[in-house]
């Protein structure tokens, strides 16, 4: 609702895993919205071992996104937090290939195994748990 | 686009880390206090005090008893992710890595 949405933008959300992460990677895809975190729903199907079909019938409502690899490298090269030439060594700069994204929210977290904690500096020192997506 | 919502946390570049117990820190009881979710994602903007009340709210210890470390260097609480990643990790590939100690709360 719109109520937890302005709930949830005061609030730092702290991921936890067991597994190390996937790359997530802050990206804008469309003008019509600014940058967004996002998984390379590759990364996601190999992790849940499911097949992009498997994925797409069993949460259909998650929108996947498509994007150039060239646009993607532009965009994720110019990054400060990605300085080490292995993280994105595996993308070519001016490929035209497209490159599916899943969009880095609280239900993709669950789904992955993760648990999100959530920080809510208005209320001091409580700390809940994030159960929403 | 629709610029008032884009300051949110949740579309801050997101930071890595990997959060580990101080082995110097590890008592007899070497299960007490152990992270089971070691591997921690978060804005960048979130400062060390964040992380250290997320991790005490984890760990149930109150929050004077908690550092979070990097090579044995105690880190300021209003650090941000950010200044600790380009200041500290910069060039290298995540997950940043990170310790914290308990201290006993008799110690205080």
């Amino acid at each position: 609702t719109d109520e937890e949405e302005e709930d949830f933008k005061e609030v730092f959300a702290f991921e936890f895993s067991d597994r190390p992460l996937l790359p997530c990677y802050n990206i804008q895809v469309s003008l019509s919205q600014g940058p967004r975190n996002w998984l390379l729903l590759s990364d996601v199907l190999k992790r849940l071992k499911m097949t992009s079909r498997g994925f797409r019938c069993s949460f259909s409502h998650i929108e996947v996104v498509t994007i150039t690899e060239a646009e993607f490298y532009k965009q994720a090269s110019l990054s400060q937090l990605l300085t080490c030439p292995e993280d994105l060594e595996a993308f070519v700069p001016d490929s035209k290939e497209l490159l599916d994204l899943v969009e880095f929210t609280g239900e993709v977290v669950r789904l992955l195994g993760s648990t999100l904690e959530c920080l809510d500096e208005k209320r001091g020192a409580a700390t809940v748990s994030l159960d929403r997506s | 686009f629709d610029h008032s919502k884009a300051h949110y946390y949740r579309y801050d570049e997101q930071i890595s880390l990997c959060l580990e117990r101080q082995s110097s820190s590890v008592g007899k009881d070497k299960n007490k206090f152990t992270l089971q979710q070691k591997y921690v994602r978060c804005s960048s903007r979130a400062e060390v005090r964040h992380l250290k009340r997320v991790l005490c709210h984890k760990l149930h210890v109150d929050r004077h008893q908690v550092q979070i470390l990097f090579n044995n260097e105690s880190l300021p609480d209003h650090m941000t992710m950010k200044q600790l990643w380009l200041s500290r990790w910069f060039g290298k590939s995540p997950p940043l890595v990170l310790h914290f100690s308990i201290k006993d709360k008799r110690g205080r």
